[in-house]
């Protein structure tokens, strides 16, 4: 376990995005993977965002619990066509865990658990109609 | 009053600590053996009778670090060994800390499906319990 407090958002997103970046593909498409969503993003694309976390160690260790978000994000439709985001969700979750025991490499820190817990979907309209489809899935992790 | 940080206050063998805790508790009893009698006038009356003190103690798996794991404990639980010293005490400072002989009188492994491993379990003190 990690003996001093330290900051375990970066090696956790950094860890999804190996997993995801380059593999996200859906209907012979491969879709981009964004840590950080540039100036001018794909009209779909992954979003690994919202790290929250909190530190539950033990007298001698700090381990770091939390929530992190993988929202798939549509931003080309003018209907609540969600269909795309599921299927390219679903692929993301069979990236992220391809047995039910399944964790990825996080850098030098060591994942425990990386779990999908709740998920939802969010349509934002603007001035002309639809102007986004996210789905959003939350996974539980615990990290060391 | 000066309060106390409870990460300070460990479970020791010897000078090993149990390793990886998140809790440690200090619990001391002593039996209270009724000797109510018709001439107690409707009062409940006891006398002090045996004392007893027990240490539970409960953490995450692991079996790394210099010290007192979850492994060495299953393995004296096991092989039914001899007590050791046991200490309830702070890691740093100068406020009061308990021992005692002790056996490991239990050991309990937890392993929730998508959840960390944990343990926790009791140590029997045999004897006297002794300020230090």
């Amino acid at each position: 376990m990690s003996t001093a407090n330290v900051d375990i958002d970066y090696d956790l997103i950094e860890g999804i995005f190996t997993v995801l970046d380059g593999n996200v593909t859906y209907s012979g498409t491969t879709y981009p993977v964004y840590k950080s969503i540039p100036k001018t993003p794909a009209t779909v694309y992954v979003w690994i965002t919202e790290v929250i976390s909190d530190e539950d160690g033990t007298k001698e260790d700090f381990v770091y619990y939390g929530t992190v978000q993988i929202r798939v994000i549509n931003e080309g439709l003018h209907r609540a066509d969600k269909k795309l985001v599921q299927k390219i969700s679903g692929v993301t979750r069979g990236l992220l865990k391809a047995t039910k025991a399944a964790i990825f490499s996080v850098g030098d820190r060591t994942l425990v658990v990386f779990k999908q817990s709740t998920s939802d979907t969010l349509v934002e309209f603007g001035a002309n109609g639809i102007t986004r489809i996210s789905k959003i899935d939350i996974y539980d992790f615990i990290v060391e | 009053m000066a309060k106390i940080n409870g990460t300070l206050y460990c479970t020791y063998s010897g000078s090993d600590k149990l390793l990886h805790t998140d809790n440690a508790s200090l619990n001391v009893d002593v039996d209270l053996p009724d000797v109510t009698n018709k001439e107690s006038a409707g009062w409940g009356e006891h006398i002090q009778g045996l004392r007893n003190a027990t240490i539970d103690y409960s953490g995450q798996y692991d079996e790394e670090g210099a010290g007192i794991t979850p492994d060495e404990i299953m393995a004296a639980i096991i092989a039914r060994s001899a007590d050791t010293a046991i200490h309830f005490k702070p890691v740093t400072g100068a406020t009061t800390g308990w021992y005692g002989n002790g056996t490991y009188k239990s050991i309990k492994l937890d392993a929730p499906v998508e959840g960390a491993l944990k343990y926790s379990g009791t140590i029997q003190i045999n004897g006297a319990l002794t300020a230090e």
